[in-house]
């Protein structure tokens, strides 16, 4: 990679046609090719798109109908305490504007070796399964979507949409907490989970299923959440085929030490999800902190993300 | 066996280095102790019934439910698809016998919606029969005739070659006119 990726070198701009506040806290982009710009593709469904927001790039489910290329749909959390990317989409986005929007990408496409689906999605987590449903309607593939709630918030528009009989509230946690061991024990062989959500959430999600003889292969997730880097110990990062040293101090990102050297790193989440970042390792022993690389690819060595993970050693060669 | 007999079949024109012939485990495997349910498939034989009887130990170990299927080969198909109708997502397969008992419970089971995963797989009798299918009458014969050699199907009487093709869907190895050539 030889240039800083602006939400992926395929991006398009798409007119702001319509916004629509569904949720409290929560606003709907509906997009539409700009005059002269490519036509829209179908997607799979639960893939997301990267949006230019102000000075910020932020992932988003496409909440549409994945074969319907007349628009895409977004629905966007604004997060007070969040980088400012939600708080742009939500403050400073008019009908009309234009954004910078990526190629839809393919990370939480529905298993394929399903019959049928448990969908489990808490708060704004259920904007995947949005386009999920509706793939599902056309291919008559069963589903039970459960969307948590917290106390005294009101669901997802669009859910209204979808089939009675589909789709289940449970307000707040707990509730849904009490539900779950029946939901898991009574699903029929050849169901998958799928959970979106806070990662603690999902976590728990997963080992009860785990506990109650769900195989692995029948478990999936997609995080809406990253992980916070810790400031970790300083080290030097060799950047083997540039001939430069950089040196990493505590509490600055091996990705941000890279960036201000001069170095040319595409990177997206900095939250150690998306993997845009991965840069190869050739010397010394990385301390992983992601949630992209598997425990096989970590064993290897050869990888690492540098926005959340650092180095166990004082050195570590990298291939730029 | 040398490299080469691996790679040529006695036919000329097969390669076998990418071949679809299974590989059963002949070493007993260890349930998957997070299942809560196992079905449990086993043939007569002295081997298959120690690999039962120590599966059913690991099944009682784990506080796990152990459900004997009994059928012989022929039968355990239709016995597995009942069995699996309605199952939980906690089902597991456990197969211990030859060939012919395993090929056909892993049809079952991989029909019923269990994936490859949920299977446990114990080749007890390697020299035992091997189940082909006749491409022509879609009978499937019983068969210790090795792969490549030639048996009578049990359908229509032709004389069928042994192909060196397995079906996991069917659960069978498939067999065809082993004259088909000079008739035509």
């Amino acid at each position: 990679m030889s240039t800083v990726i602006v939400a992926g070198a395929s991006a398009i701009a798409l007119e702001v046609a319509a916004i629509e506040d569904p949720a409290p806290g929560v606003r709907t982009l509906r997009l539409t090719p700009a005059p002269g710009e490519p036509a829209l593709t179908p997607y799979a469904p639960g893939a997301h798109v990267e949006v230019e927001a102000g000075d910020r790039r932020n992932a988003y489910s496409l909440i549409g109908d994945p074969r319907d290329t007349s628009h895409y749909a977004i629905s966007v959390l604004r997060c007070d305490d969040g980088l400012g990317g939600s708080r742009f989409l939500h403050e400073q986005v008019r009908p009309g504007d234009r954004l910078r929007v990526g190629r839809p990408k393919s990370a939480f496409a529905p298993p394929a070796a399903a019959r049928s689906h448990l969908l489990v999605a808490a708060g704004i987590g259920v904007t995947p399964f949005l386009s999920y449903a509706r793939a599902f309607a056309r291919t008559g593939t069963p589903y039970a979507l459960h969307a948590v709630h917290r106390l005294g918030f009101e669901p997802h528009a669009g859910l209204d949409e979808l089939p009675s009989g589909r789709v289940t509230h449970h307000a707040g946690r707990d509730a849904f907490w009490s539900a779950l061991p029946e939901l898991l024990n009574e699903a029929r062989l050849g169901t998958h989970l799928s959970v979106c959500g806070p990662p603690d959430m999902i976590e728990s999600v997963l080992d009860a299923a785990r506990q109650r003889g769900w195989p692995e292969h029948r478990l999936h997730s997609e995080r809406f959440k990253g992980i916070e880097a810790p400031p970790g110990e300083p080290f030097r990062a060799h950047l083997m085929r540039a001939g430069v040293t950089v040196d990493v101090p505590s509490g600055t990102s091996l990705l941000d030490a890279l960036l201000s050297a001069g170095a040319q790193v595409p990177f997206l989440c900095r939250q150690g999800i998306c993997g845009e970042c991965r840069v190869g390792v050739l010397g010394g022993v990385p301390d992983h902190h992601d949630l992209h690389l598997s425990q096989a690819q970590r064993d290897a060595g050869n990888a690492v993300m540098p926005c959340v993970s650092r180095c166990t050693g004082a050195e570590l060669d990298l291939d730029l | 066996m040398n490299a080469v007999a691996e790679i040529t079949a006695p036919f000329s024109g097969t390669c076998r280095l990418h071949t679809s012939e299974p590989r059963w485990p002949t070493t007993r495997p260890p349930l998957d102790a997070a299942g809560g349910r196992h079905l449990l498939v086993a043939g007569p034989d002295l081997a298959s019934t120690q690999s039962a009887i120590a599966w059913q130990a690991e099944a009682t170990a784990a506080s796990a439910k152990l459900v004997p299927v009994l059928a012989d080969a022929p039968a355990v198909g239709a016995s597995l698809a009942e069995l699996l109708q309605d199952a939980p997502v906690s089902t597991r397969l456990l197969v211990a016998g030859d060939e012919a008992l395993i090929a056909r419970a892993v049809a079952a089971g991989l029909a019923g919606g269990l994936r490859p995963p949920d299977i446990r797989v114990h080749l007890t009798d390697p020299a035992g029969p091997r189940p082909v299918q006749c491409v022509h009458c879609r009978a499937i014969t019983e068969t210790t005739t090795p792969v490549d050699g030639i048996c009578a199907c049990s359908g229509c009487g032709v004389l069928l070659l042994v192909f060196p093709h397995f079906s996991r869907r069917i659960g069978a190895y498939l067999g065809f006119h082993a004259e088909a050539e000079e008739l035509a």
